[in-house]
């Protein structure tokens, strides 16, 4: 990654850090195979993490979307050409926004925007309190304590005061770091809210609490109408994309494919739909197993 | 919209399965690499360029120009005295097809023309 940041590294969290394979992801296989005694193995980790993953450059993706797809982008990042850009969430690996952030940052230096990737740090309590929140927000249940805004707010303070906010844009990813606006001085700089949760049906304490942080910002980005709520500053939307030469949407090796297949007894000869995602509510497998049902009407899947 | 809410003014209140959440957009119109002054080069603009492009020009022409029409029908009729061709293209449907199918269309009417 030449010119682009790398973010610090946080301790672990529970999303993603173990460097389980993906092949251990929920996949909604054919019925009524046979039961065999403990089919599912023990699940396939590594000792160490797998080696890192060269920088994207936007030619890569030529082949995928075209010469003139490339060119536009381009185009339209020469009138940002010269200004910077901090991007800050809350884990370097694992996780949906570090994995798009390792993709798109090195991308929007190549088209000379400079950006910077910071990682917020916070200790165990601080992680606690932010994957509690991040459930509340997606309509789980949760009793907010003082206790639980106090280290909310601390480890945001303890973070703002490490960290320079110099850029031209800053974009807080998620609601873990939402509270850095309060390092917000001059209004010159533009702070942006990027929310990549669904907030259709909050917790309305967790809600309450965040959103006047919220509505310090300039804007808010979400990814979806429904996913949004009714504020006081402008929102606009950047719908869910895939990122097609991400680790996760390669192609596998055939043998591999093979190999976890004969695992769990699905039948290759038929189309398999599978979802690769954390197993969480929020991911809604439950969906993915009645898009399965609609799809085998039709499909002998 | 009002004269069916003053026919049946209960349906005022009743509740959608899904909420309509209404949105704004704005187009950026950006110049492209491609220019054409001939049919060959059209055609070959026509594979080049993105499926923006063929939006911008075949779809939301039709809204821009108020004449029922499209950029590249207006070009081949008015600069090329293409009018069968252009016809044939303003004829295709954008409703049942892809951008890229769309595309692919467009291509094959103009390699007609070529002939």
């Amino acid at each position: 990654m030449e010119s682009q940041t790398l973010p610090q590294m946080e301790p672990a969290t529970n999303e993603g850090s173990s460097y389980v394979s993906s092949a251990g992801s929920a996949a909604v296989s054919v019925p009524a195979a046979p039961v065999r005694e403990e089919r599912r193995r023990k699940p396939r980790t590594w000792e160490t993490p797998p080696a890192p993953v060269p920088a994207p450059h936007l030619d890569d993706y030529k082949s995928i979307v075209g010469q003139a797809e490339i060119d536009e982008l381009r185009f339209l990042a020469q009138g940002l050409k010269g200004k910077s850009l901090k991007m800050v969430n809350s884990t370097a690996v694992g996780g949906g926004v570090a994995e798009m952030l390792n993709q798109l940052v090195p991308l929007l230096n190549e088209v000379e925007l400079q950006t910077h990737w910071d990682v917020i740090t916070g200790g165990n309590d601080f992680f606690e309190v932010t994957k509690a929140f991040h459930n509340a927000l997606q309509g789980s249940e949760y009793k907010l304590t003082q206790q639980a805004r106090d280290i909310f707010l601390m480890h945001n303070e303890q973070n703002l005061k490490r960290m320079q906010f110099t850029e031209d844009v800053v974009v807080i990813h998620d609601p873990q770091p939402a509270a850095l606006i309060r390092a917000r001085q001059d209004s010159s700089s533009r702070w942006i809210w990027r929310c990549h949760i669904d907030l259709s049906n909050p917790n309305p304490d967790v809600w309450g609490f965040l959103r006047p942080f919220i509505e310090q910002y300039d804007a808010a980005i979400f990814s979806s109408q429904s996913f949004s709520r009714q504020l006081s500053i402008p929102q606009y939307l950047f719908y869910p994309c895939i990122d097609p030469l991400s680790e996760k949407n390669k192609d596998l090796d055939d043998s591999f494919v093979q190999q976890v297949c004969d695992e769990f007894g699905v039948d290759r000869s038929r189309p398999i739909v599978t979802q690769v995602s954390r197993f969480d509510r929020a991911k809604d497998p439950v969906g993915v197993v009645q898009a399965f049902k609609q799809a085998r009407k039709y499909v002998d899947c | 919209m009002e004269d069916f809410l003053k026919r049946s003014p209960a349906a005022a209140t009743r509740a959608a399965r899904e909420t309509f959440y209404f949105c704004a957009a704005d187009s950026v119109v950006i110049p492209t690499n491609f220019v054409a002054r001939t049919l060959g080069e059209f055609a070959e603009g026509l594979r080049g360029v993105s499926v923006h492009c063929i939006h911008h020009h075949f779809i939301e022409a039709r809204l821009r120009l108020k004449l029922m029409s499209n950029d590249f029908s207006q070009w081949l009729h008015e600069d090329l005295g293409l009018t069968e061709a252009a016809r044939q293209l303003n004829r295709l449907d954008i409703y049942t097809a892809t951008l890229d199918n769309v595309r692919e269309q467009i291509i094959r009417i103009v390699e007609r023309a070529l002939i």
